[in-house]
């Protein structure tokens, strides 16, 4: 099996630091491509590993997307930028209504944007029908929802392969990538027993294994706490700290400031359009606070798309992301 | 891959037993009924088949016109109208390959302390070639027989069985009135006829004797009906034609006057006793088949409900990488099962009722391979049929949509 599959450590050209390694000129997105190792079979990477191979995940180039709703058209998206690089924590954040879950369901490749790019490990998803998204939602995207939504009548073993069925692998595999993987979010005592058997911590740690099935490289967690109390969320966040850490590039939505402030980068929507994006920073705790002190630069004043394209470095916290 | 969907399959019904099995029940009854029913007219068209080669094959019947006493007519056969003579001149023309007359009645016979009624045909040898009626033991008449008018005659096996009993008649006596019968042979058992009455309930002698000895008919010579065997299916009509112009010429039957005889075409009636019988075996397919048809729609249904409270998880399966043809496969994968488990059980239902109704109502019936073959293949269009829409439904669902589900 052959996935297309997010940076991995070793091998690959380093860009050098400072270099926006994203700006599309020329063959850049080729490059970028090319930087993929396909095979990503290989067990997470370690520590270590971050800071090599720091490629564009996520390039969002003037997304917008409109519906046609009861009262007239509306546009959730205005021309959006974002690139997000491997190996990045961003938190996505922003009341409701403000797209930041239609442009989440964009990054996951589960919807369309009306206008503009995606590229996704250097794909343009646009170019993709829809069993190659099917494939890249089994393969190189892993999913964590809000309600869990683990299917209630499969053991946690079940419910964790299931990404690995829709890949073809085999029953033997299966399970003994399921058991890793619940080990690895301490739950391997639980493989046999129905979801309703544990609490919704645990559960969200099992969603957690079953993004993590199939190795992905990029993990897309909507509101991952909104349905546990404050110390499991804590609890939930450490995880993907500790993914993050291995390598994995996450993206995920919130409310809570607490939440957002394990992230390294925060992205604030509001009416369909980024207003703030800054690496996590004692100052940029509060978003409110954040979005004036931080006003964005003029659309389009680069037009090559990455406008935003913040480099960790700026961030002043000792943790930066990889890059 | 798929032993995974089969597994899933399988704990999607198990989830649910009750409306699976009641959905099952649909196609157990539709499989069951068209089973049952094709045994019965499969049956009922099989016995007809016996029946009509019992009467051998390209047969006519000519029977001699009938009498009137005082404005009651008496039927066909019972004026001496046809004769041995014109037998024996329809015995020339083209494409006849058999004649034989016949006269009958029926009579009291005895043997020791048995007796028996029984109809006695006389004839001629040549009746045993047209009806193809070999015999079961010892031997037949001959030509000879018959122009000495010898006390000879050959007996079915109800009448052999009725007047001898156990004991094997073949060279044994039995006596009309006074006079003595030897049994040259037994002739094969034919079962019954297309109305049901038994053709093994007879005994056959020389014309000559049975008229002289039996009868005592007032008209020598005289029969009540000449069986005609034609040379083949084609020749029919046109011996048919040569038969009533040669027997109007013969009885001097002027130009408007009625035939005093009647022609029977036997094959004719045995081919509308065949189709009458096949259209009943499709007429009752029919029905059955709406019941299966009815089944189906139930699977339908029940996959339809299915999808819709499975909407949630079907989002969840594509969001993890399900393709829409994952999603189509694994819902009819189930209506498939769901219709292949529910044909099993109805065939094994069917095959055992039509035993049933065999052993009950002592009814032929016939389970062929290929109405077994034809049931299974049946359910299982049934099950992609009607499981095809609910899943394409399943498959076609947005993703985002599906996970907003509640």
């Amino acid at each position: 099996m052959s996935v297309p599959a997010g940076p991995r450590p070793g091998g690959q050209a380093k860009p050098p630091r400072g270099s926006t390694p994203g700006v599309p000129q020329g063959g850049a997105a080729k490059d970028v491509e090319r930087a993929q190792p396909a095979n990503n079979r290989h067990p997470l990477p370690r520590e270590g590993g971050r800071g090599e191979g720091c490629a564009e995940v996520i390039r969002a180039e003037s997304l917008s997307k409109a519906y046609n709703t009861a009262a007239g058209p509306f546009q959730a998206l205005k021309d959006v930028n974002l690139t997000i690089l491997s190996g990045e924590f961003v938190a996505i954040m922003g009341p409701s209504g403000s797209g930041k879950s239609t442009f989440m369901n964009i990054l996951g490749c589960l919807d369309r944007p009306s206008e503009g790019r995606y590229y996704l490990s250097g794909k343009n998803v646009a170019d993709l029908g829809k069993d190659e998204t099917a494939q890249l939602r089994n393969g190189t995207i892993g999913f964590v929802f809000q309600g869990f939504n683990l299917l209630p009548r499969m053991s946690l073993a079940d419910n964790v392969a299931l990404p690995l069925v829709y890949s073809g692998i085999g029953h033997a595999e299966r399970r003994e990538q399921a058991q890793a993987m619940l080990d690895k979010v301490g739950l391997g005592g639980y493989a046999d027993s129905l979801p309703s058997r544990i609490s919704g911590g645990q559960q969200q740690r099992v969603a957690i294994a079953r993004a993590l099935a199939n190795r992905p490289s990029l993990i897309l967690a909507d509101e991952p706490t909104g349905n546990l109390d404050s110390h499991t969320s804590h609890d939930i966040m450490s995880v993907f700290r500790t993914l993050n850490e291995e390598g994995i590039t996450i993206v995920l939505i919130t409310h809570e400031p607490d939440i957002a402030a394990f992230a390294r980068r925060q992205v604030r929507f509001l009416d369909g359009e980024i207003v703030h994006d800054a690496p996590t920073g004692p100052q940029h705790a509060l978003p409110s606070e954040a979005s004036t002190r931080h006003p964005l630069p003029g659309e389009g004043g680069q037009g090559d798309g990455t406008s935003f394209h913040p480099l960790p470095q700026e961030g002043g916290r000792g943790e930066g992301p990889p890059c | 891959m798929l032993g995974a969907m089969l597994h899933e399959a399988w704990r999607a019904m198990g989830a649910n037993r009750l409306r699976t099995l009641l959905t099952m029940l649909g196609m157990v009854i539709g499989v069951g009924a068209v089973v049952l029913m094709m045994a019965i007219g499969q049956g009922a068209q099989y016995a007809v088949a016996q029946t009509i080669n019992s009467m051998g094959s390209n047969i006519f019947v000519v029977l001699s016109g009938f009498t009137a006493t005082g404005g009651v007519r008496h039927g066909s056969g019972n004026a001496p109208t046809l004769t041995v003579a014109d037998a024996n001149a329809i015995a020339e023309l083209d494409g006849v390959d058999t004649v034989a007359p016949v006269h009958w009645g029926s009579v009291q016979m005895v043997h020791g302390s048995n007796n028996w009624n029984a109809w006695v045909q006389a004839t001629t040898p040549s009746y045993l070639d047209a009806r193809s009626w070999p015999l079961a033991e010892g031997a037949s008449f001959t030509d000879s027989d018959v122009r000495a008018a010898t006390r000879v005659a050959l007996v079915g096996r109800t009448v052999a069985q009725n007047l001898f009993g156990d004991e094997n008649p073949v060279g044994k006596t039995f006596r009309i009135g006074l006079a003595p019968f030897v049994v040259l042979g037994v002739l094969a058992p034919k079962g019954q006829n297309l109305d049901g009455r038994d053709q093994d309930d007879l005994v056959i002698m020389p014309i000559t004797t049975a008229q002289r000895r039996v009868f005592g008919t007032p008209f020598q010579g005289s029969v009540r009906q000449i069986l005609v065997k034609a040379g083949s299916a084609e020749a029919m009509p046109a011996v048919e034609k040569a038969m009533e112009a040669l027997l109007r010429q013969r009885h001097r039957l002027r130009e408007g006057a009625d035939n005093d005889f009647t022609i029977r075409n036997l094959t004719a009636v045995a081919d509308t006793a065949a189709e009458t019988t096949r259209v009943m075996s499709l007429l009752l397919g029919a029905i059955a088949s709406v019941s299966l048809l009815v089944g189906g729609i139930g699977i339908m249904n029940i996959m339809l409900v299915s999808v819709t409270e499975r909407t949630r998880e079907i989002g969840i399966r594509m969001a993890i990488g399900a393709r829409e043809r994952d999603i189509l496969a694994q819902f009819l994968l189930e209506a498939i099962i769901i219709s292949v488990i529910g044909c099993a059980i109805g065939l094994f239902l069917g095959v055992g009722g039509a035993l049933l109704v065999n052993q009950l109502a002592k009814m032929t019936v016939v389970v062929s391979g290929s109405s077994i073959l034809t049931a299974f293949g049946v359910a299982a269009g049934v099950g992609i049929f009607f499981g095809f829409y609910p899943a394409k439904k399943a498959a076609r669902l947005d993703p985002i949509e599906a996970l907003r589900y509640q």
